[in-house]
């Protein structure tokens, strides 16, 4: 079962989004089984040992998902909330983990082309897809990154690395990260399915979050207000 | 980023029965684990105490 775990929680991640988005309520209620299904695997753990903390960081995507589900504000104040919520999330749990998600000046050199490359693909990603522009977004990019980056690099793909190695946590990652972005549309998933590939994949050389922090910002920036600029 | 814009109707019971499950739920397991769970109740709680609020306030 434990082999299979990460092949089951994106199956479950993603038949929990697909049914969120035919039906509020059912989804709510896949997310609260998903939820409970995490916390009776975790009772049967003997230890607080890597298997153990990737369930509680994954756990943090449904709770995100419930959240936003209750959260009826204008959709910038709900980003804000919501990524607040992210922010407490994955700081403490860095914190209680006492993991560091790469904070260090290793391979800094790289951030040009990094930037460059986000740039470029977060302008093809808004010609063909036609994302939506909020401006106002632009104030909560820093944010946005920060939490998405400890979240998924930081913390999902480090456990999910230490207990399945280095290949299967980059697709594990990437893959979640491309589902939670559903509400862009199938193909538009698939483009940030490969976005997120290529940040794993630079994460998990380099081991340096600046890098996958100024991408994911820089991508953003292009992806939702490349029109606009 | 990972939000929906179209997001956000359920009814703030099924948030009041979710938490009480979870709070059950949470007491199994290890001493330590049920320690690292707490930010997730610190959660649902703040959420359910600011939809309370924004209830309350617009009745009245």
């Amino acid at each position: 079962m434990r082999k299979y775990l990460l092949v089951l929680l994106s199956l479950s991640i993603f038949l929990s989004e697909i049914i969120l988005r035919i039906n509020e309520i059912a989804g709510f209620f896949i997310y609260s089984f998903l939820i409970s299904g995490c916390l009776l695997s975790l009772s049967r753990a003997e230890s607080l040992n890597n298997h153990a903390k990737l369930i509680i960081v994954f756990m943090i995507l449904p709770i995100i998902r419930i959240a936003e589900l209750f959260v009826v504000f204008e959709f910038f104040w709900k980003v804000l909330i919501i990524y607040l919520i992210l922010f407490f999330l994955v700081s403490f749990y860095s914190i209680r983990f006492k993991i560091n998600p790469g904070w260090t000046k290793k391979k800094l050199w790289l951030l040009p082309l990094v930037i460059v490359f986000s740039a470029i693909l977060g302008y093809v990603g808004n010609v063909f897809f036609n994302f939506e522009g909020y401006p106002e977004l632009l104030l909560l990019i820093p944010l946005i990154a920060y939490a998405d980056e400890v979240l998924f690099r930081g913390l999902i793909q480090n456990y999910a690395k230490k207990s399945y190695g280095a290949v299967s946590s980059i697709l594990f990652t990437a893959l979640l990260y491309g589902i939670f972005s559903m509400s862009y549309g199938f193909p538009a998933v698939l483009f940030i399915f490969l976005m997120a590939l290529t940040i794993s994949l630079i994460y998990n050389f380099t081991r340096n979050i600046f890098l996958t922090i100024a991408m994911n910002m820089v991508f953003h920036v292009f992806l939702f207000l490349s029109h606009i600029l | 980023m990972i939000t929906f814009n179209d997001l956000g109707q359920i009814s703030p019971i099924f948030l009041t029965v979710l938490l009480i499950a979870y709070l059950i739920i949470v007491e199994l397991g290890h001493a330590k684990i049920k320690k690292t769970l707490l930010p997730f109740v610190i959660v649902l709680i703040g959420l359910f105490l600011i939809i309370a609020i924004i209830d309350i306030i617009s009745k009245f």
